[in-house]
């Protein structure tokens, strides 16, 4: 029975963000790149006019592939953690809330910094920079916004329905 | 694990363009690859992650920390 516990959201919410960038990451990846094949990492500076080209995009998608592959390791790592401590609520809506904050925060860092600043690709590459990028940008704002919201309702509805998994634990 | 490596580099048609291959293709595929633009194409392939690991290093460790309620029996 706890009394007076003061929560600690912040490790669900991290790993949550973590998970939410490597997931981003991934279905950015997949879709964009390998399913619809409307751009690669360096698409707009090394066009995709030749095999050499093409692969030469594979290479460098996969640099990027393997570090959103780290950053999901991290995101569960990060969970797993948080999970072993009795002050950190284990929250869906949290939880769920974080996974949107970090997809959304790729979505944005990304899409500002490659198709933007330094313009190595577009989403629709044969468009160059288009309205298929600002979509991209504010999808980010939305996703973090939604996520925020979602994770503030679920800081008050846990307050009252605490569970973790290391309660499992006390009561063996 | 090596000697599966090395049959697959060994069995692979010369006409494949693989960073690996044996083949015209593939010595252009490693010559666009490794070029002197390499550090800077890795450099912007991940540029964004350090600006990723700052705003989890923010989430994890900065800002006051805050109760968010106590439990109270």
């Amino acid at each position: 029975m706890k009394t007076n516990t003061e929560f600690n959201f912040r490790p669900l919410i991290g790993a949550g963000v973590l998970l939410g960038l490597g997931m981003g990451g991934f279905f950015d990846g997949i879709l964009f790149h390998q399913l619809l094949q409307v751009h690669n990492m360096l698409s707009a500076t090394v066009p995709k006019t030749s095999i050499p080209n093409i692969e030469v995009n594979m290479f460098w998608d996969g640099l990027f592939h393997a570090f959103t592959w780290i950053t999901t390791l991290l995101g569960i790592m990060a969970l797993w953690r948080a999970g072993k401590h009795a002050e950190v609520p284990w929250s869906t809506r949290t939880f769920v809330g974080s996974l949107f904050v970090g997809w959304g925060f790729f979505n944005f860092v990304e899409g500002l910094i490659d198709h933007h600043l330094l313009g190595v690709h577009h989403v629709v590459e044969r468009l160059g920079v288009s309205i298929f990028d600002y979509a991209f940008l504010a999808s980010g704002v939305i996703f973090m916004l939604v996520g925020w919201a979602v994770i503030r309702s679920g800081k008050q509805r846990e307050v009252e329905h605490v569970w973790h998994p290391g309660m499992v634990k006390q009561r063996m | 694990m090596w000697i599966t490596f090395a049959l697959l580099l060994g069995t692979m048609p010369v006409a494949w363009g693989c960073p690996v291959c044996s083949s015209p293709t593939g010595v252009q595929v490693r010559e666009g690859i490794f070029n002197e633009s390499f550090w800077r194409n890795a450099a912007v392939t991940l540029a964004p992650f350090p600006i990723f690991a700052a705003g989890v290093a923010w989430i994890f460790w900065g800002g006051k920390p805050r109760a968010s309620n106590e439990n109270k029996h």
